[in-house]
């Protein structure tokens, strides 16, 4: 799945990259999602959550993406052992990237999840944008707007 | 290696003023191994320098580039093709990288990305410490392998001050060993405490910067 999208915060869709063993069995992400709000939700499976870059979650948003989330295992459980906890703190580096260029850290989150729905990790997102962006830099379009 | 960190984003966002299209230039040696210049800091910082940018209004071109070495003419010359097209290249090299895109491509600008500012040892997975000094005069043989002048916060060639924490540690930094101590330990462990006993005279600093800028010739590898 591609992550290129239009310009600007308020422009873009929100990238879920999402762990593939954070979904419960028999539970599948494949394509756009629109969360119950009507956010459109772009869903990107992982391998893992140490495969995480910093690069990969700035490009993200400057290509266009409105927010990112990642989500992973629980720390205890990452296949990898350190993967989850790698990935929370490339997260929380690329956040003080963009809190030093000026740039609402909350574009980029991360959670971590065990047997989820599909449904679960689509609200997730959108949580993030409906929880701290919404408010501060408007709705983004290719939701219920588009 | 020589140890080089990101400049503040303030200042290289500052010195991008007025530039449209920028092109971004990693080393993927000494700087890559500080974690600095290498592929992933260049494919991170261009695509924040677009959100900064784009976040004050001022939309940026920012291209991206990896040298092996900034530092040898043959892979400098890998960007001839490349800088015409850009107003600006900046470089995450050390200090050496910088001048000699600056040399080789004399009308193009070229700004440092990153501050060098050591020679280092990568100690650990993410902890790099002063190992060298490049004084020119060195001392390693006297001081059980254990350089002073880099290591000890004041170069003491004579030491330990009196300010060694009784953890052992530097009066400046509690996570710093204080070099001397481990100096003294070395030579207790190998029974030659009574070396350390022996005054070391003043060094030359002649061979180091303090000569002047260092240039050396040898006519036995010219052509």
């Amino acid at each position: 799945v591609g992550e290129r999208g239009s310009k600007g915060a308020g422009n873009g869709r929100i990238v879920l990259l999402y762990c593939h063993r954070t979904l419960r069995e028999g539970e599948s992400l494949a394509g756009t999602a629109d969360s119950s709000a009507g956010l459109r939700i772009q869903p990107v499976a992982i391998s893992c959550g140490a495969s995480i870059e910093v690069s990969r979650l700035l490009k993200i948003l400057a290509d266009g993406a409105a927010a990112v989330e990642v989500v992973t295992c629980p720390e205890g459980s990452c296949v990898s052992l350190l993967g989850s906890r790698r990935a929370a703190k490339r997260v929380d580096y690329a956040r003080q990237l963009l809190e030093e260029a000026g740039v609402d850290a909350e574009r980029i989150g991360h959670r971590r999840a065990s047997g989820a729905t599909a449904a679960e990790l689509v609200e997730s997102a959108a949580g993030r944008w409906e929880g701290a962006l919404a408010a501060k830099v408007g709705r983004p379009a290719g939701g219920e707007d588009e | 290696v020589i140890f080089a960190e990101r400049k503040p984003l303030e200042e290289i966002l500052r010195g991008l003023d007025g530039y449209e299209r920028v092109l971004v230039v990693g080393c993927a040696t000494c700087a890559a191994e500080c974690a600095a210049g290498g592929e992933p800091e260049v494919e991170t910082l261009a695509p924040l320098l677009r959100l900064a940018r784009e976040s004050a209004g001022i939309p940026i071109q920012v291209e991206t580039a990896m040298l092996e070495k900034q530092c040898e003419w043959e892979f400098v010359e890998e960007l001839a093709d490349r800088v015409g097209g850009v107003d600006a290249v900046l470089s995450l090299a050390c200090g050496i990288g910088v001048q000699a895109l600056a040399e080789r491509f004399p009308d193009t600008v070229v700004l440092p990305g990153l501050n060098t500012s050591a020679l280092t040892m990568r100690e650990e997975l993410g902890v790099w410490a002063s190992r060298c000094a490049a004084c020119g005069d060195c001392v390693l043989g006297e001081t059980f392998g254990l350089c002073p002048v880099a290591r000890c916060a004041k170069s003491l060639l004579n030491g330990p001050c009196g300010g060694t924490r009784k953890d052992g540690k530097c009066e400046l930094d509690p996570e710093t060993d204080c070099v001397w101590n481990l100096i003294v330990q070395r030579a207790a462990a190998r029974g030659q405490l009574d070396t350390l006993r022996k005054i070391r005279a003043p060094k030359d600093w002649s061979n180091s910067r303090h000569g002047g800028p260092k240039r050396v010739i040898r006519q036995e590898i010219r052509l």
